[in-house]
């Protein structure tokens, strides 16, 4: 390959035009030897044709794998790399050994890695070093590496989980009441403004209230605590196939897949749509990259047209689970469209007709109640980014490093993203993979997407990030990874991942819960009557998991002024207000940890304000503790 | 070897079976849950990988699971849109659907042939005997 740079990373994976050169390679791999393997070069080649020339053999690649069962493959990766074998083994067997002396009370506002142990990050850095020499092991089999990658999704996102005990983020606990509801009545219900979007696209709900069904389990709670960890996971094969379709480099594969979850740190992974809409959105341009793409000229018309009915089939499942995805999808289809001149015009106009139909149908309450403040963001590219990006100013000096870790993170992979689009500007295969990447920026000019619109933009700007950046760090020539490029891989990726490590887990003061505020939690749904108002300070607590349809909420630290200010100078009369304000069954005020820790780290009140508001309502002698325990409190008016 | 394409039918009709059976016996367990995803993940989807042909193994699972979380959600959706709710029909139309793929693949004699050996291209078959002599 010598000498083409890096227009070899056009050359796509299956049933792909084979150079002589490849098949010399693989046939060595393959276990022939050079003389044979020279032999079947020779068949190959023209006359005249030197070893590096492009000559190209129209045959498919997979025919030539060395592929055998998976005990064969684990034994090649034994003997031609035992290190990090051996490494990758001692840090699996010892995954979670560290998890129970983990103690999540002691956490500071910096999150869990405040509380991490040593022999935690010990494991982290053995699996990074052993990482880097699969990288350099000559004959490694990409299996190992994977491996690898599967290891450090396992130790990241399972940590949490094995830690809390319970499920992280109050809005997710949401979305086990959407799913119990639509297992309970067998309907959705799209006005109910507290979870339109959820009912205006419910596929995620409607598969999961399946899934629960299938389950036996009462409630969604028995597998959505260990989302990421499944959904990373899941994400791994679609990923490695898309990375796979810009280059047959497996190193720069596993490196691409390697970054992005090193990158990913925006917690956009747990028991929510997007997650799982993400997966399919990525599988979606494989599909077009693999079967569609114009650079491909051996695919039947017959498995061209098969392919488009299976990406019509995913179209309609993404266009109806979630708001953002389709529109990502649009977007990319037709760039790819534009860009490669490709057969899939239909693919794209289906994309933008199936999505203008669920809008117009299953999504319209939705629809016409948001038209509006969709209209009056769109443009607004400045507010709509700003409104996804905390106030520092007021917030505590933990999370302050937290945001910085986050931003600096971003950057540092903005930075060897644009580092491999350099080394790749002379490639024609340049355009797609840095259009995927761009793209989503348009969305700025859209919406502020409920303030998320940044984080989005930047999870699906990841993919094509992670290839460049992955492409900045590989050799120009496939094989050449030499032991002082695994070492700056490694030095690399401390920094990274010790940012990725900040800012993923910066909030879980606040994002997680205890068991005791789960208990509180659950006390409440088993007492307070259907028609009950819950009042509290945020909604950072478990709530909504049962029976949403019967209760209505109101956060007042989160309303606008007056009511936040209202409730630092005079909560009795606050709260009594908001009781007040409509005729109700009965009303409960629930103040937790996760609210008081919530309100003094994001400086949404000031620090000591959570704890005034409860000491103020008790001793005004108008409410009384009906549940409480160490990190719960739920008071009820004496009147009721 | 078995290959990936044998272990398939073999593959839905255990998980199938697992799965109704834990269901009819009432399980309440870790490993129904299991199953239950295993199944939604795997037996819908993955029969009909056939229809695109002899694809590299990777793709080939991409698809299987992403045609089959595809079909799981269309048809949880049309239920709840056509006030059909019922898991138990829900689990004998995707064991059906998943079953027609099986079949119809069987009929073209898809999942008796080796792994990733089809479609064996000529050059292959030029280089393989220099090989095996040079051994």
């Amino acid at each position: 390959m010598t000498g083409v740079g890096y227009d070899y990373y056009r050359q796509y994976a299956p049933m792909r035009e084979e150079t002589a050169e490849d098949v010399y390679a693989i046939n060595q791999l393959a276990g022939f030897s050079s003389k044979a393997a020279n032999s079947s070069m020779r068949t190959l080649l023209p006359e005249t044709s030197s070893p590096s020339s492009e000559t190209h053999v129209s045959v498919t690649s997979i025919a030539f794998k060395p592929k055998g069962p998976m005990l064969d493959r684990v034994r090649s990766g034994i003997r031609s790399a035992p290190a990090p074998v051996i490494m990758l083994a001692a840090v699996m067997v010892a995954l979670f050994s560290n998890v129970p002396g983990i103690r999540p009370e002691n956490m500071t506002d910096t999150g869990l890695v405040s509380v991490l142990p040593l022999g935690w990050f010990g494991q982290l850095a053995l699996l990074i070093v052993s990482f880097a020499i699969a990288m350099h092991a000559k004959d490694c089999p990409p299996i190992v590496r994977t491996a690898h990658i599967v290891c450090f999704i396992v130790l990241i996102h399972g940590t949490p989980d094995l830690v809390y005990g319970t499920l992280r983020y109050s809005w997710a606990w949401k979305h086990i009441g959407v799913v119990d509801y639509i297992s309970r009545t067998g309907t959705v219900n799209p006005s109910a403004s507290l979870y339109s979007p959820y009912y205006n696209w419910p596929g995620f709900f409607t598969l999961f209230s399946l899934g629960k069904s299938f389950a036996g389990a009462k409630s969604a709670l028995a597998f959505a605590s260990w989302a990421p960890v499944y959904f990373n996971l899941l994400l791994l094969a679609p990923l490695s196939a898309f990375f796979g379709s810009f280059t047959k480099d497996k190193r720069v594969v596993s490196l691409a897949c390697w970054l992005f979850y090193i990158g990913s740190w925006i917690g956009q992974d747990y028991f929510a749509p997007q997650a799982l809409n993400f997966i399919l959105y990525i599988v979606v341009l494989v599909l077009w990259l693999r079967f569609l793409d114009p650079d491909l000229s051996n695919i039947a018309k017959s498995t061209r047209r098969t392919a488009m009915v299976i990406m019509v089939l995913l179209q309609v499942a993404i266009s109806t689970s979630h708001q953002l995805t389709p529109v990502v999808m649009t977007l990319a289809l037709t760039t790819m469209v534009v860009l490669r001149k490709g057969r899939g015009w239909r693919v794209a106009a289906s994309a933008v007709a199936i999505n203008a139909a669920w809008l117009a149908s299953g999504a319209r309450t939705f629809t016409a109640r948001n038209l509006k403040s969709v209209a009056d963001g769109f443009g607004s590219v400045t507010e709509n980014a700003n409104s996804s990006l905390s106030d520092l100013a007021k917030a505590s000096s933990g999370q302050l490093i937290v945001a910085q870790m986050g931003r600096a993170l971003s950057a540092a992979m903005l930075v060897l993203a644009i580092v491999g689009i350099l080394r790749m500007r002379k490639s024609k295969s340049l355009l797609v993979p840095l259009a995927l990447m761009a793209l989503p920026g348009t969305l700025l000019v859209a919406s502020s997407y409920g303030g998320e619109i940044i984080f989005r933009v930047y999870l699906f700007a990841l993919p094509g990030a992670a290839f460049f950046a992955a492409v900045a760090l590989a050799p120009r020539e496939e094989g050449r990874w030499t032991l002082r490029r695994s070492a700056l891989l490694a030095g690399l990726s401390v920094p990274l991942i010790g940012a990725m490590l900040f800012a993923h887990y910066g909030g879980d003061r606040q994002y997680h819960f205890t068991r005791n505020e789960v208990s509180g939690s659950e006390w409440l749904y088993s007492n307070a009557p259907a028609g009950s108002l819950v009042i509290g300070l945020t909604s950072n607590l478990p709530w909504a998991f049962e029976h949403t349809e019967q209760y209505r909420y109101r956060w007042l630290a989160t309303e606008d002024d007056p009511v936040r200010q209202q409730i630092i100078n005079d909560p009795v009369q606050t709260v009594n207000d908001a009781i007040d304000a409509k005729p109700v069954a009965a009303s409960f005020v629930i103040l937790n940890r996760g609210q008081q820790v919530q309100v003094e780290a994001n400086g949404i009140l000031p620090v000591g304000a959570a704890q005034n508001v409860q000491t103020k309502l008790l001793s005004s002698g108008r409410f009384r503790i009906v549940f409480q325990n160490a990190d719960v409190t739920v008071m009820k008016r004496e009147s009721e | 070897m078995i290959s990936a394409k044998r272990v398939t039918p073999y593959l839905f009709v255990g998980l199938t079976f697992a799965l109704a059976a834990m269901g009819a016996a009432g399980s309440e367990t870790g490993l129904r849950t299991l199953a239950a995803f295993a199944f939604l993940l795997v037996c819908p989807g993955l029969p009909w990988v056939w229809v695109l042909g002899d694809v590299e193994a990777r793709v080939a699972v991409v698809v299987a699971i992403a045609l089959s979380v595809a079909i799981d959600v269309l048809l949880s959706e049309a239920m709840i849109y056509l006030r059909l709710w019922s898991p138990v029909w829900g689990f004998v139309i995707l064991t059906a659907i998943g079953g027609l793929g099986l079949a119809l693949g069987a009929k073209r004699g898809y999942w008796d042939r080796q792994g990733n050996e089809i479609r064996q291209p000529a050059p292959v078959a030029t280089a393989m005997p220099a090989a095996q002599d040079e051994r």
